[in-house]
Protein backbone atom coordinates (compact mmCIF):
# COMPACT_ATOMS: atom_id res chain seq x y z
CA UNK A 1 0.00 0.00 0.00
CA UNK A 2 3.01 2.43 1.27
CA UNK A 3 5.09 1.19 -2.01
CA UNK A 4 1.61 2.01 -4.24
CA UNK A 5 1.34 5.33 -2.52
CA UNK A 6 4.87 6.11 -3.46
CA UNK A 7 5.32 4.89 -7.04
CA UNK A 8 1.80 6.90 -8.12
CA UNK A 9 3.29 10.05 -6.90
CA UNK A 10 6.64 9.37 -8.62
CA UNK A 11 5.32 8.52 -11.59
CA UNK A 12 3.24 11.95 -11.53
CA UNK A 13 6.12 13.52 -10.82
CA UNK A 14 8.30 12.01 -13.14
CA UNK A 15 6.09 12.82 -16.44
CA UNK A 16 6.02 16.58 -14.70
CA UNK A 17 9.56 16.53 -14.71
CA UNK A 18 10.11 15.21 -17.87
CA UNK A 19 7.34 17.72 -19.77
CA UNK A 20 9.82 20.75 -18.31
CA UNK A 21 12.59 20.98 -20.62
CA UNK A 22 15.38 22.81 -17.72
CA UNK A 23 16.14 19.63 -16.02
CA UNK A 24 16.91 17.90 -19.50
CA UNK A 25 18.92 20.95 -20.19
CA UNK A 26 21.27 21.53 -16.77
CA UNK A 27 20.92 18.10 -15.49
CA UNK A 28 21.30 15.45 -18.76
CA UNK A 29 22.68 17.64 -21.72
CA UNK A 30 25.10 19.66 -19.70
CA UNK A 31 27.17 17.24 -18.38
CA UNK A 32 27.15 15.27 -21.44
CA UNK A 33 28.63 18.01 -23.13
CA UNK A 34 31.16 18.70 -20.92
CA UNK A 35 32.13 15.10 -21.11
CA UNK A 36 32.49 15.69 -24.52
CA UNK A 37 34.23 18.88 -24.83
CA UNK A 38 37.06 17.53 -22.56
CA UNK A 39 37.33 14.65 -24.49
CA UNK A 40 37.54 15.95 -27.79
CA UNK A 41 40.57 18.98 -26.30
CA UNK A 42 42.21 15.97 -24.49
CA UNK A 43 41.41 13.06 -25.96
CA UNK A 44 40.76 9.99 -23.76
CA UNK A 45 43.37 7.55 -23.79
CA UNK A 46 44.73 6.72 -20.18
CA UNK A 47 48.43 6.81 -20.04
CA UNK A 48 50.07 4.70 -17.86
CA UNK A 49 52.17 6.74 -15.72
CA UNK A 50 49.95 9.96 -16.08
CA UNK A 51 46.46 9.18 -16.38
CA UNK A 52 44.56 11.52 -19.42
CA UNK A 53 42.94 14.21 -18.39
CA UNK A 54 39.25 12.29 -18.91
CA UNK A 55 40.51 9.78 -16.64
CA UNK A 56 41.79 11.84 -14.51
CA UNK A 57 38.70 13.74 -13.82
CA UNK A 58 35.45 11.47 -14.48
CA UNK A 59 34.22 11.04 -11.60
CA UNK A 60 33.76 15.02 -11.79
CA UNK A 61 31.88 14.58 -14.78
CA UNK A 62 29.43 12.15 -13.33
CA UNK A 63 28.95 14.59 -10.49
CA UNK A 64 27.65 17.46 -11.85
CA UNK A 65 24.51 15.83 -12.95
CA UNK A 66 24.15 15.02 -9.16
CA UNK A 67 24.72 18.82 -8.49
CA UNK A 68 22.66 20.40 -11.19
CA UNK A 69 19.34 18.22 -10.10
CA UNK A 70 20.19 17.59 -6.52
CA UNK A 71 20.60 21.43 -5.97
CA UNK A 72 18.91 23.21 -8.20
CA UNK A 73 16.43 20.95 -9.64
CA UNK A 74 14.63 19.43 -6.79
CA UNK A 75 14.68 22.50 -4.13
CA UNK A 76 13.01 24.56 -6.98
CA UNK A 77 10.68 22.40 -8.17
CA UNK A 78 9.92 22.34 -4.30
CA UNK A 79 10.21 26.09 -3.71
CA UNK A 80 7.63 26.07 -7.01
CA UNK A 81 5.03 23.98 -5.55
CA UNK A 82 5.33 26.20 -2.05
CA UNK A 83 5.07 29.24 -4.06
CA UNK A 84 1.86 28.02 -6.53
CA UNK A 85 0.50 26.24 -3.24
CA UNK A 86 0.61 23.31 -4.11
CA UNK A 87 2.25 22.41 -1.03
CA UNK A 88 -0.65 24.04 1.02
CA UNK A 89 -3.26 21.99 -0.62
CA UNK A 90 -0.93 18.83 0.23
CA UNK A 91 -0.98 20.02 4.15
CA UNK A 92 -4.48 19.26 4.12
CA UNK A 93 -4.57 15.80 3.33
CA UNK A 94 -2.73 12.76 4.78
CA UNK A 95 0.97 13.58 2.89
CA UNK A 96 3.80 12.87 5.42
CA UNK A 97 6.85 15.49 4.37
CA UNK A 98 8.79 12.99 4.55
CA UNK A 99 6.96 11.13 1.44
CA UNK A 100 7.55 14.35 -0.50
CA UNK A 101 11.00 15.05 -0.22
CA UNK A 102 11.38 11.11 -1.21
CA UNK A 103 9.68 11.21 -3.84
CA UNK A 104 11.69 14.23 -5.34
CA UNK A 105 14.60 12.38 -3.93
CA UNK A 106 13.90 9.36 -6.31
CA UNK A 107 12.22 11.03 -9.06
CA UNK A 108 15.23 13.71 -9.60
CA UNK A 109 17.49 11.15 -8.59
CA UNK A 110 16.81 8.72 -11.61
CA UNK A 111 17.20 11.81 -13.46
CA UNK A 112 20.72 12.55 -12.27
CA UNK A 113 21.70 8.88 -12.88
CA UNK A 114 20.65 8.67 -16.62
CA UNK A 115 22.55 11.53 -16.73
CA UNK A 116 25.41 9.54 -15.19
CA UNK A 117 25.26 7.34 -17.52
CA UNK A 118 25.20 9.18 -20.43
CA UNK A 119 28.16 10.19 -19.47
CA UNK A 120 29.79 7.33 -18.94
CA UNK A 121 28.06 5.78 -22.58
CA UNK A 122 29.87 8.84 -24.37
CA UNK A 123 33.11 8.45 -22.72
CA UNK A 124 33.46 4.86 -24.14
CA UNK A 125 31.69 4.73 -27.48
CA UNK A 126 33.72 8.23 -28.41
CA UNK A 127 36.49 7.64 -26.18
CA UNK A 128 36.85 4.36 -25.19
CA UNK A 129 36.83 5.16 -22.05
CA UNK A 130 36.57 2.88 -19.25
CA UNK A 131 37.23 3.64 -15.28
CA UNK A 132 39.85 1.91 -14.51
CA UNK A 133 38.30 0.73 -10.76
CA UNK A 134 35.73 -1.33 -9.89
CA UNK A 135 32.54 -0.76 -11.37
CA UNK A 136 30.07 -1.49 -8.21
CA UNK A 137 32.35 -0.09 -6.23
CA UNK A 138 32.16 2.89 -8.45
CA UNK A 139 28.18 2.40 -8.46
CA UNK A 140 28.39 2.56 -4.60
CA UNK A 141 30.40 5.59 -4.42
CA UNK A 142 27.79 7.34 -6.80
CA UNK A 143 24.99 6.82 -4.66
CA UNK A 144 26.78 8.33 -1.55
CA UNK A 145 27.92 10.73 -3.06
CA UNK A 146 24.48 11.54 -4.79
CA UNK A 147 22.48 10.83 -1.32
CA UNK A 148 24.93 13.58 0.54
CA UNK A 149 24.66 16.20 -2.14
CA UNK A 150 20.92 15.66 -2.53
CA UNK A 151 20.26 16.13 1.62
CA UNK A 152 22.23 19.72 1.08
CA UNK A 153 19.40 20.98 -1.64
CA UNK A 154 16.15 18.77 0.63
CA UNK A 155 17.51 20.79 3.29
CA UNK A 156 16.92 23.82 1.09
CA UNK A 157 13.81 22.44 -0.68
CA UNK A 158 12.52 22.25 2.79
CA UNK A 159 13.30 25.38 4.80
CA UNK A 160 12.96 28.50 1.74
CA UNK A 161 10.93 30.80 2.28
CA UNK A 162 9.83 32.10 -1.22
CA UNK A 163 10.99 31.18 -4.91
CA UNK A 164 13.33 34.14 -4.86
CA UNK A 165 15.32 32.87 -1.61
CA UNK A 166 15.17 29.50 -3.17
CA UNK A 167 16.94 30.78 -6.17
CA UNK A 168 19.38 32.32 -3.90
CA UNK A 169 20.13 29.54 -1.76
CA UNK A 170 20.57 26.95 -4.53
CA UNK A 171 22.87 29.20 -6.79
CA UNK A 172 24.81 30.19 -3.54
CA UNK A 173 25.36 25.94 -2.65
CA UNK A 174 25.95 24.95 -6.34
CA UNK A 175 28.00 27.97 -8.38
CA UNK A 176 31.02 27.83 -6.05
CA UNK A 177 30.87 23.96 -6.17
CA UNK A 178 30.62 23.81 -10.04
CA UNK A 179 33.38 25.81 -10.30
CA UNK A 180 35.52 24.90 -7.33
CA UNK A 181 34.78 21.49 -6.75
CA UNK A 182 36.46 19.97 -9.92
CA UNK A 183 33.32 19.04 -11.42
CA UNK A 184 34.76 21.59 -14.73
CA UNK A 185 37.92 22.85 -13.39
CA UNK A 186 40.19 20.20 -12.49
CA UNK A 187 40.92 20.51 -8.52
CA UNK A 188 44.65 19.77 -8.89
CA UNK A 189 45.07 22.87 -10.50
CA UNK A 190 44.03 25.57 -8.47
CA UNK A 191 46.75 26.97 -6.01
CA UNK A 192 47.25 25.29 -2.58
CA UNK A 193 45.33 27.70 -0.34
CA UNK A 194 42.05 27.53 -2.70
CA UNK A 195 42.73 24.04 -2.37
CA UNK A 196 42.66 24.19 1.09
CA UNK A 197 39.25 26.17 1.05
CA UNK A 198 37.39 24.36 -1.44
CA UNK A 199 38.31 20.77 0.46
CA UNK A 200 35.54 21.67 2.77
CA UNK A 201 32.69 21.56 0.38
CA UNK A 202 31.16 18.03 0.30
CA UNK A 203 31.45 17.80 -3.58
CA UNK A 204 34.96 18.06 -2.94
CA UNK A 205 35.00 15.34 -1.26
CA UNK A 206 32.94 13.09 -3.30
CA UNK A 207 34.66 13.99 -6.18
CA UNK A 208 37.59 12.94 -4.49
CA UNK A 209 35.94 9.53 -3.81
CA UNK A 210 34.30 9.09 -7.37
CA UNK A 211 37.97 10.38 -9.29
CA UNK A 212 39.73 7.79 -6.57
CA UNK A 213 37.67 4.85 -7.32
CA UNK A 214 37.44 5.65 -11.36
CA UNK A 215 41.08 5.19 -11.11
CA UNK A 216 41.51 2.08 -9.57
CA UNK A 217 41.95 3.17 -5.94
CA UNK A 218 39.70 0.68 -3.36
CA UNK A 219 36.69 2.02 -1.14
CA UNK A 220 38.96 1.52 1.67
CA UNK A 221 41.39 4.41 0.59
CA UNK A 222 38.38 6.96 1.64
CA UNK A 223 36.22 5.32 4.60
CA UNK A 224 36.71 8.59 6.54
CA UNK A 225 35.43 10.30 3.23
CA UNK A 226 32.80 7.89 3.32
CA UNK A 227 31.80 8.42 6.44
CA UNK A 228 31.43 11.89 6.61
CA UNK A 229 29.15 12.06 3.32
CA UNK A 230 27.01 9.72 4.79
CA UNK A 231 26.78 11.78 7.84
CA UNK A 232 25.75 14.80 6.13
CA UNK A 233 23.11 12.84 3.91
CA UNK A 234 21.67 11.44 7.48
CA UNK A 235 21.57 15.12 9.23
CA UNK A 236 20.19 16.72 5.59
CA UNK A 237 17.44 14.26 5.35
CA UNK A 238 16.62 15.14 9.22
CA UNK A 239 16.94 18.48 9.12
CA UNK A 240 14.51 18.70 6.12
CA UNK A 241 12.12 16.84 7.50
CA UNK A 242 11.85 17.86 11.11
CA UNK A 243 11.85 21.66 9.29
CA UNK A 244 9.64 20.99 6.35
CA UNK A 245 7.89 24.13 5.29
CA UNK A 246 4.34 23.54 3.46
CA UNK A 247 3.32 27.23 2.47
CA UNK A 248 5.16 30.50 3.08
CA UNK A 249 3.49 32.69 5.51
CA UNK B 1 -25.16 10.34 21.31
CA UNK B 2 -22.95 12.45 23.74
CA UNK B 3 -22.38 16.07 23.11
CA UNK B 4 -18.68 15.18 21.87
CA UNK B 5 -19.72 12.53 19.92
CA UNK B 6 -21.98 14.95 18.20
CA UNK B 7 -19.55 17.66 16.99
CA UNK B 8 -16.86 18.01 14.45
CA UNK B 9 -15.80 21.26 15.06
CA UNK B 10 -15.28 23.28 18.36
CA UNK B 11 -13.32 26.70 17.91
CA UNK B 12 -13.13 28.85 21.49
CA UNK B 13 -11.40 32.43 21.77
CA UNK B 14 -9.85 32.23 17.98
CA UNK B 15 -7.82 35.42 17.80
CA UNK B 16 -5.20 36.67 15.26
CA UNK B 17 -3.44 39.56 14.39
CA UNK B 18 -1.13 40.53 11.37
CA UNK B 19 1.15 43.58 13.04
CA UNK B 20 -1.75 46.17 14.40
CA UNK B 21 -4.64 44.55 12.45
CA UNK B 22 -6.66 42.41 14.47
CA UNK B 23 -7.62 40.03 11.52
CA UNK B 24 -9.92 37.75 13.83
CA UNK B 25 -10.97 38.39 17.54
CA UNK B 26 -12.13 35.73 19.81
CA UNK B 27 -14.32 33.88 17.75
CA UNK B 28 -16.24 30.67 19.08
CA UNK B 29 -18.73 28.57 17.79
CA UNK B 30 -19.46 24.81 17.33
CA UNK B 31 -20.32 22.65 14.59
CA UNK B 32 -22.43 19.45 14.60
CA UNK B 33 -21.81 15.74 12.56
CA UNK B 34 -23.49 15.85 9.25
CA UNK B 35 -24.95 19.94 9.40
CA UNK B 36 -23.65 22.64 6.58
CA UNK B 37 -22.37 25.65 9.14
CA UNK B 38 -22.05 28.92 6.81
CA UNK B 39 -19.44 31.76 7.57
CA UNK B 40 -20.77 34.81 6.52
CA UNK B 41 -19.41 38.09 5.90
CA UNK B 42 -18.34 41.06 3.38
CA UNK B 43 -14.94 40.14 1.76
CA UNK B 44 -11.89 41.30 4.01
CA UNK B 45 -13.81 40.47 7.24
CA UNK B 46 -11.51 37.43 8.08
CA UNK B 47 -13.39 34.39 7.06
CA UNK B 48 -10.51 33.26 5.27
CA UNK B 49 -7.80 33.86 8.12
CA UNK B 50 -10.13 32.12 10.28
CA UNK B 51 -10.39 29.24 8.45
CA UNK B 52 -6.58 28.75 7.94
CA UNK B 53 -6.03 29.16 11.78
CA UNK B 54 -8.71 26.82 12.75
CA UNK B 55 -6.98 24.26 10.10
CA UNK B 56 -3.65 25.21 11.33
CA UNK B 57 -2.50 26.08 7.74
CA UNK B 58 -1.80 29.33 9.59
CA UNK B 59 -0.56 30.30 13.12
CA UNK B 60 -3.56 31.48 15.47
CA UNK B 61 -2.55 33.41 18.05
CA UNK B 62 -4.80 32.86 20.72
CA UNK B 63 -7.78 30.07 21.23
CA UNK B 64 -8.71 26.56 21.12
CA UNK B 65 -9.35 24.71 18.04
CA UNK B 66 -10.76 20.64 18.04
CA UNK B 67 -11.23 19.29 14.72
CA UNK B 68 -12.91 15.52 15.25
CA UNK B 69 -12.00 15.38 18.71
CA UNK B 70 -8.17 16.28 17.53
CA UNK B 71 -6.07 19.13 17.58
CA UNK B 72 -4.76 20.29 13.92
CA UNK B 73 -1.23 21.85 15.53
CA UNK B 74 -0.69 17.89 17.44
CA UNK B 75 -2.97 15.29 14.70
CA UNK B 76 -3.21 16.87 11.18
CA UNK B 77 -2.04 13.33 9.61
CA UNK B 78 -4.98 11.77 11.48
CA UNK B 79 -7.48 14.71 10.78
CA UNK B 80 -7.06 15.09 7.23
CA UNK B 81 -7.29 11.15 6.53
CA UNK B 82 -11.06 11.88 7.95
CA UNK B 83 -11.53 16.19 6.77
CA UNK B 84 -11.39 17.62 3.34
CA UNK B 85 -10.68 20.90 2.90
CA UNK B 86 -10.68 23.62 -0.36
CA UNK B 87 -9.03 26.34 -0.47
CA UNK B 88 -9.87 29.84 -2.63
CA UNK B 89 -6.33 29.58 -4.11
CA UNK B 90 -6.25 25.96 -4.87
CA UNK B 91 -3.08 25.45 -7.54
CA UNK B 92 -1.21 22.41 -9.07
CA UNK B 93 1.76 21.49 -10.66
CA UNK B 94 2.70 23.51 -13.51
CA UNK B 95 1.61 20.90 -16.87
CA UNK B 96 -0.52 18.71 -14.38
CA UNK B 97 -3.40 16.87 -15.88
CA UNK B 98 -6.84 16.05 -14.09
CA UNK B 99 -6.31 12.87 -14.17
CA UNK B 100 -2.91 13.28 -12.91
CA UNK B 101 -4.19 15.36 -9.64
CA UNK B 102 -7.29 12.83 -9.06
CA UNK B 103 -4.85 9.81 -9.19
CA UNK B 104 -1.99 11.59 -6.96
CA UNK B 105 -4.85 12.72 -4.71
CA UNK B 106 -6.44 9.52 -3.78
CA UNK B 107 -3.51 7.59 -3.40
CA UNK B 108 -2.63 10.02 -0.45
CA UNK B 109 -5.67 7.94 1.55
CA UNK B 110 -6.18 4.36 2.80
CA UNK B 111 -7.92 2.60 1.32
CA UNK B 112 -7.67 4.65 -1.70
CA UNK B 113 -10.97 6.18 -3.07
CA UNK B 114 -13.11 5.75 -6.02
CA UNK B 115 -12.49 9.26 -7.88
CA UNK B 116 -13.88 8.17 -11.37
CA UNK B 117 -17.48 8.13 -10.64
CA UNK B 118 -16.86 11.83 -9.52
CA UNK B 119 -15.37 13.16 -12.52
CA UNK B 120 -19.20 12.54 -13.92
CA UNK B 121 -20.79 13.93 -11.28
CA UNK B 122 -18.69 16.99 -11.57
CA UNK B 123 -19.14 16.90 -15.23
CA UNK B 124 -15.44 16.82 -15.41
CA UNK B 125 -15.16 13.44 -17.37
CA UNK B 126 -14.98 15.03 -20.63
CA UNK B 127 -11.76 17.14 -19.65
CA UNK B 128 -10.23 14.23 -17.47
CA UNK B 129 -7.21 14.71 -20.19
CA UNK B 130 -6.78 18.24 -19.94
CA UNK B 131 -4.15 20.13 -18.33
CA UNK B 132 -5.46 21.74 -14.90
CA UNK B 133 -4.08 25.47 -16.37
CA UNK B 134 -6.46 24.97 -19.29
CA UNK B 135 -9.95 24.62 -17.09
CA UNK B 136 -11.80 27.26 -17.16
CA UNK B 137 -12.57 28.49 -13.70
CA UNK B 138 -15.63 27.16 -12.94
CA UNK B 139 -13.82 23.95 -14.31
CA UNK B 140 -11.12 24.90 -11.59
CA UNK B 141 -13.29 25.56 -8.25
CA UNK B 142 -15.09 22.25 -9.41
CA UNK B 143 -11.72 20.29 -9.65
CA UNK B 144 -10.70 22.01 -6.42
CA UNK B 145 -14.34 20.76 -4.48
CA UNK B 146 -13.56 17.34 -5.98
CA UNK B 147 -10.20 17.18 -4.30
CA UNK B 148 -11.30 18.08 -1.04
CA UNK B 149 -14.62 15.45 -1.00
CA UNK B 150 -12.28 12.86 -2.81
CA UNK B 151 -11.88 10.42 0.57
CA UNK B 152 -16.03 10.76 1.85
CA UNK B 153 -14.77 12.76 4.70
CA UNK B 154 -16.68 13.24 7.86
CA UNK B 155 -15.78 17.15 7.51
CA UNK B 156 -14.92 19.29 4.65
CA UNK B 157 -14.56 22.79 5.20
CA UNK B 158 -15.16 24.97 1.79
CA UNK B 159 -13.51 28.66 1.17
CA UNK B 160 -16.29 30.13 -1.69
CA UNK B 161 -16.98 27.05 -2.70
CA UNK B 162 -18.85 28.93 -5.68
CA UNK B 163 -16.64 31.61 -6.61
CA UNK B 164 -16.25 32.40 -10.51
CA UNK B 165 -19.44 30.06 -11.00
CA UNK B 166 -22.14 30.76 -13.51
CA UNK B 167 -25.59 30.24 -12.28
CA UNK B 168 -26.57 26.63 -13.63
CA UNK B 169 -22.66 25.54 -11.98
CA UNK B 170 -23.86 27.16 -8.85
CA UNK B 171 -27.01 24.82 -8.62
CA UNK B 172 -25.04 21.84 -9.54
CA UNK B 173 -22.68 22.68 -6.70
CA UNK B 174 -25.33 23.22 -4.22
CA UNK B 175 -26.91 19.67 -5.29
CA UNK B 176 -24.04 18.28 -4.71
CA UNK B 177 -23.19 19.83 -1.49
CA UNK B 178 -26.86 18.50 -0.14
CA UNK B 179 -25.87 15.11 -1.88
CA UNK B 180 -23.02 14.89 0.30
CA UNK B 181 -24.73 15.94 3.34
CA UNK B 182 -27.25 13.49 3.62
CA UNK B 183 -24.77 11.12 3.34
CA UNK B 184 -23.42 12.36 6.70
CA UNK B 185 -20.93 14.86 5.74
CA UNK B 186 -20.77 18.18 7.66
CA UNK B 187 -19.66 21.01 5.31
CA UNK B 188 -18.29 24.47 7.00
CA UNK B 189 -18.27 26.84 4.41
CA UNK B 190 -17.43 30.45 3.94
CA UNK B 191 -19.85 32.61 1.49
CA UNK B 192 -21.19 36.22 0.95
CA UNK B 193 -24.01 34.70 -1.32
CA UNK B 194 -26.65 35.06 0.85
CA UNK B 195 -29.17 32.81 -1.43
CA UNK B 196 -26.25 30.22 -1.06
CA UNK B 197 -26.27 29.80 2.43
CA UNK B 198 -29.84 30.12 2.69
CA UNK B 199 -30.65 26.77 0.55
CA UNK B 200 -27.62 25.50 1.55
CA UNK B 201 -26.76 25.97 5.60
CA UNK B 202 -29.06 24.78 8.71
CA UNK B 203 -26.87 27.29 10.52
CA UNK B 204 -24.44 29.73 10.34
CA UNK B 205 -22.20 33.16 11.89
CA UNK B 206 -21.71 36.44 10.50
CA UNK B 207 -18.00 37.95 11.10
CA UNK B 208 -17.66 41.58 10.47
CA UNK B 209 -13.81 42.99 10.63
CA UNK B 210 -12.76 39.93 12.99
CA UNK B 211 -15.36 39.91 15.59
CA UNK B 212 -18.84 37.47 15.52
CA UNK B 213 -21.19 39.66 14.99
CA UNK B 214 -24.65 37.24 14.59
CA UNK B 215 -24.87 33.17 15.24
CA UNK B 216 -28.14 31.04 15.24
CA UNK B 217 -29.98 29.13 12.33
CA UNK B 218 -30.80 30.89 9.27
CA UNK B 219 -34.21 32.02 10.51
CA UNK B 220 -31.98 33.55 14.41
CA UNK B 221 -29.77 35.14 11.59
CA UNK B 222 -32.85 37.28 9.63
CA UNK B 223 -34.12 38.02 12.91
CA UNK B 224 -31.15 39.42 13.85
CA UNK B 225 -31.21 42.75 11.33
CA UNK B 226 -34.81 43.58 10.83
CA UNK B 227 -34.86 42.35 7.16
CA UNK B 228 -37.71 39.87 5.36
CA UNK B 229 -34.79 37.63 4.25
CA UNK B 230 -31.12 36.96 4.70
CA UNK B 231 -30.23 38.89 2.08
CA UNK B 232 -31.40 42.08 3.55
CA UNK B 233 -30.67 41.29 7.67
CA UNK B 234 -27.03 40.52 6.24
CA UNK B 235 -26.57 44.14 4.85
CA UNK B 236 -28.89 45.55 7.82
CA UNK B 237 -26.00 43.96 10.29
CA UNK B 238 -23.20 44.87 8.13
CA UNK B 239 -23.81 48.44 7.32
CA UNK B 240 -24.71 49.00 11.00
CA UNK B 241 -21.96 51.21 12.59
Amino acid sequence: MKIQKFLTLARTEMKLSLRSFDMILFGILMPLAIVIVIGLIYGGERGAEAPGVLAQSFGAYLSIGICAVGLMGMPLTLADYRHKKVLKRLSVTPAHPGLLLGVQLFVQGLVALFSALLVVLAGFLFFGYRPAGSLPALVLAYFIVLLSIFSLGMIIASTAPDIKKAGLLCSIAYFPMLLFSGTTIPFHIFPGPVQKAAAVLPLSQGIKLLNGISLGEPLSAHLVRIAVLLGLAAVGAGISIKTFRWDME
Amino acid sequence: MTESQDTVLRVEGLSKSYGALRAVKDLSFTVHRGEVFGILGPNGAGKSTSLECILGTRKKDSGAVTILGMDPAKDRRRIFARAGVQFQDSAWQTGIRVTEICESTACLYSPVPEWRRLLKKFDLKKRENAEAAALSGGERQKLSILLACIHSPELVFLDELTAGLDPLARRDMWRFIKAIQEEGTAVVLTSHYMDEVETLCRRGLMIKEGSKVAEGSIQELIAAGNGKNLDESYVQIMEKK
